[in-house]
């Protein structure tokens, strides 16, 4: 009965979207672990609606007919016993509620264990781990390909899946192929009565069990949020299946000496003339054509000018699979890792398997000398490939001046394909003026009792060398009298520590990457306020209160300090706010339940608006707040202030200053909550 | 490994091989003498009991046949069958090449006669109520013994070839797709599905 008290308590907590996600556990069985051989966003099949899926699998055939358990509980929505199913060959999709399903794929025909609308309780074996379907990697002979495709979509009122991030998969977050991740999916966590039903939001009255269980730990159903996978070890790279996206793809060759402009000099004219070569993953010998899972082309840098049309001259593996997209893509760094944009240049590109000439314009796609660029190419199904080569023509400096050229040894050859391009980069000017910077200005501190942080502001400037570019900003501060030469980074704001002077540095930087001179300020922040330490895991705080007269409420606003960290991941951190009105002090009502506190709008000091509702809270009910949020790292810091106005009295309905200031900190993993 | 696969065969009536060349181990091709073949690959470990498995050799080809409930064909030995499930079975190039593999799955589910085939098809490709599929053909062809429609089309943006057969009382779905670690393999098994349509008898 205790686990079954602790989950309605944290369903009452987060009744919403995040609920289903925040509990999934890993779809086998505890004790069990697996590698991830594909991830997410990887090209063919884990994208669009899936693309947060994972591809799980074992050593060699290891995997095959190992038990397939349920993420989290819910009913059946869709099962098939056997067939293709569109490349998902045995599968079983549960729904669970919130318009949020879970796919489990590729499993051994006929071996599902539930049926059409049979309710499944988080842990429950479903299904075995099998081979049908679309499957690759040669790893387990016997049963090519073994694997289980895991997803979580979110189903519109249309019926339409989209791709739903699962994490954190029992406390596993940034899971990744080629890390092995350990199951503590066991059904045994949960209370069958229970866990058979599909995830609801409870009676409201078990809440109140909620502030009576805070000693009781919660990891039962809210594992550890600090794991990490584990890197492989014992496993060599052919052992495992090899996912579609990322089979035979070697390092990418690096440029040749000649292709590198100098960015290090601030004063040099930038005229350069450099060749480099399409940077392809290396050729398997034998292979009548260079076709690769990831095809793209590596252009290095040195580019200025705007592309207006581009001629490849490409073909395809296979004709009988249309739709090869081509990507133009700009990364920062020249390891082309750090991807800044992406533009589409055709996602139907009219190749065919004979060579041929297709011209793409209209891009106006700017290129600016100091990013990297990368033609990415694909076609539709299995990653089947295109090879492209072709010209470029701009319609402001010259851009890709010598263009593409044909590669040593033709396209059809059985050597290795290289294909390389000379291009050339020219700036406007030959020097580079300093911005028109001198000081920081408009150094806004919106430091305050919760938000130990600085947020800097300052009037962007343009590029006098390319006067459509803006400068780049970085900024870079310390607690001593210099600055290092290594923390530059955007700006962004400062985690503070109180009681500290800190010196902070500004300085712009053009797309040429001249840095201007540095503009300096000290600021000094006071001492005395001691920051509260919160669970690194999913937590929650709550406090009752009254109002002293009928009052409305117009907003409740949460201070938090980690959301604007480096440690902030928006896609996975979320934090729900509900409001209970306690009436009768028997049963509640849920004054707000909208969906607008997940997810998303769970930044740095979110507001949590009730303008469109306007609650009127009375003096003779007790109400109750409940703040949940999860994080991968501790929160520092952190309060709850209420906005609104009283109808009736003098001095505002929220003149408490326990609520008015309302502050709280979770310590340790256990969800113990002391409101302060 | 997959050129020292490769081999030439021509289809005689019967669905018989006559076989040109052939490079891979465990098979003498010692001027079509018989006498010192072995197994392209090992024993399919897969096939157990009751699937009417047995190898013969036209030729210097060796063959095996497999039948199941209310269908049949003649593949090369060195094509691995492997029995997924009770009415599934999954054939595979060669499961143990690193090269480009092709995979077709053999699924076999209950139809009732005076349905229409085009609606049967059409509900069963798209069962998955997650999938967006789009045809662009569908076709009558034959087999070895027995007739069937092949659906080209996309599912979920991906182009995809299935082949449907009936036979009264079942319906049976075959599915190619590529398996290998590289994608250079698909005329292989374009190749593959043609060979094994041809020797299919429904």
């Amino acid at each position: 009965m205790k686990k079954w008290i602790i989950t309605i308590a944290f369903f009452c907590m987060f009744p919403l979207c995040a609920c289903a996600a925040a509990i999934a556990k890993l779809p086998y069985v505890k004790g069990q672990s697996f590698i991830v051989t594909q991830g997410y966003n990887t090209s063919p099949t884990h994208i669009k609606k899936d693309a947060y899926a994972l591809d799980f699998t074992q050593n060699g055939c290891d995997a095959y007919g190992k038990g397939v358990v349920a993420a989290a509980s819910g009913k059946v929505m869709f099962l098939s016993q056997e067939g293709y199913n569109g490349g998902y060959g045995t599968e079983l999709i549960i729904d669970h509620g919130q318009n949020l399903v879970t796919r489990y794929a590729h499993m051994v025909p006929d071996s599902i264990t539930v049926g059409p609308n049979d309710p499944v309780h988080q842990g429950q074996t479903i299904g075995l781990v099998g081979d049908t379907g679309l499957v690759a990697g040669m790893a387990c002979a016997v049963h090519p390909g073994t694997h289980l495709h895991f997803a979580m979509d979110a189903v519109a009122s249309d019926g339409t899946f989209t791709a739903y991030n699962p994490e954190p998969i029992s406390g596993y977050v940034n899971m990744t192929a080629g890390m092995w991740y350990l199951s503590d999916n066991d059904e045994s966590d949960v209370d069958l009565n229970v866990g058979a039903a599909p995830l609801v939001v409870p009676s409201v009255s078990s809440t109140t069990t909620v502030a009576t269980t805070t000693t009781t730990t919660p990891i039962s159903i809210l594992p550890s949020f600090t794991n990490v996978g584990v890197p492989i070890a014992s496993v060599s790279a052919t052992s495992a299946p090899v996912s579609p996206s990322d089979t035979s793809i070697s390092t990418v060759a690096t440029s040749t000496t000649t292709s590198t402009p100098d960015v290090s000099s601030s004063t040099s004219d930038h005229t350069t003339s450099s060749s480099a070569l399409f940077e392809q993953a290396d050729d398997t010998a034998g292979s009548p054509y260079s076709f690769y899972d990831d095809n793209w082309y590596d252009l290095g840098n040195g580019f200025s000018g705007t592309l207006d049309t581009l001629t490849l001259e490409g073909k395809v593996s296979d004709p009988d699979y249309f739709a090869s997209h081509v990507w133009l893509q700009e990364f920062k760094d020249e390891n082309y890792t750090a991807m800044v944009q992406q533009f589409t240049i055709s996602e139907d590109a009219p190749f065919t398997d004979i060579l041929a000439t297709a011209t793409f314009s209209g891009l106006s796609i700017l290129l600016k000398p100091y990013f990297y660029y990368r033609l990415a190419t694909s076609q539709d199904y299995q990653n089947r490939s295109v090879i492209l080569m072709g010209t470029a023509s701009t319609t402001i400096g010259v851009a890709m001046a010598h263009n593409f050229i044909y590669g040593t040894g033709g396209v059809e050859t059985t050597s290795t394909f290289f294909p390389y391009m000379v291009m050339e980069g020219e700036r406007a000017t030959s020097t580079l003026t300093a911005p028109p910077l001198s000081t920081p200005t408009n150094l806004t501190e919106t430091f305050d009792s919760f938000g130990m942080q600085l947020n800097v502001s300052f009037s962007t400037s343009t590029d006098p060398d390319w006067p459509a570019n803006p400068l780049r900003y970085q900024m870079n501060y310390s607690t001593s009298t210099t600055l290092s030469d290594n923390g530059w980074t955007d700006p962004e704001p400062i985690p503070l520590a109180l009681g500290n002077s800190y010196l902070i540095g500004i300085r712009a930087k053009d797309d040429y990457g001249d840095t201007s001179a540095v503009a300096t300020a000290t600021w000094n922040f006071p001492a005395g306020f001691a920051p509260y330490l919160l669970s690194p895991n999913m937590n929650y705080a709550s406090q009752y209160f009254t109002v002293p007269a009928t009052s409305t409420l117009q907003s409740i606003q949460l201070f938090t300090t980690d959301f604007e960290t480096n440690t902030r991941y928006p896609d996975d951190d979320f934090c729900s706010l509900q409001l209970f009105d306690e009436y009768d002090l028997s049963s509640y009502g849920m004054t707000q339940s909208d969906n607008g506190f997940n997810g998303f709008a769970c930044a740095n000091a979110p507001v949590f608006s009730f303008v469109s509702s306007s609650p009127v809270l009375y003096p003779d009910h007790r109400y109750h707040w409940v703040f949940g949020i999860q994080t991968a790292s501790p929160l520092v810091g952190a309060g709850v202030r209420f906005y609104g106005t009283a109808t009736d009295t003098a001095g505002g309905a929220f003149n408490d200053s326990s609520l008015a200031n309302a502050k709280f900190t979770v310590t340790g993993n256990v969800g113990v909550l002391f409101s302060n | 490994m997959f050129f020292l696969w490769m081999f030439i065969v021509v289809m005689v009536a019967g669905g018989t091989f006559l076989f040109i060349e052939h490079s891979a181990p465990g098979v003498t091709t010692d001027g079509g003498a018989a006498a010192s073949v072995s197994p392209a690959t090992e024993p399919n470990t897969d096939i157990q009991q009751g699937n009417d498995v047995s190898s013969t050799m036209t030729a210097t080809v060796v063959m095996q046949t497999f039948s199941n409930d209310g269908y049949s064909f003649d593949v090369p030995a060195s094509w691995n069958i492997e029995r997924t499930g009770t009415d599934t079975i999954a054939l595979h190039t060669d499961a143990s090449s690193t090269s480009a593999a092709c995979k077709i799955e053999v699924s076999a589910f209950p139809f009732a006669s005076g349905v229409d085939v085009a609606d049967w098809i059409g509900h069963r490709i798209g069962a998955d109520p997650s999938l967006a599929v789009a045809e662009r053909s569908s076709e009558n062809i034959s087999f070895a013994s027995g007739t069937g429609v092949k659906w080209i089309g996309t599912i979920d943006g991906i182009s995809t070839t299935l082949v449907y057969a009936f036979n009264g009382q079942h319906a049976y779905e075959i599915a190619p797709s590529v398996i290998g670690d590289s994608v250079s393999g698909s005329a292989q098994c374009d190749d593959m599905l043609k060979v094994f349509l041809s020797a299919l008898k429904i």
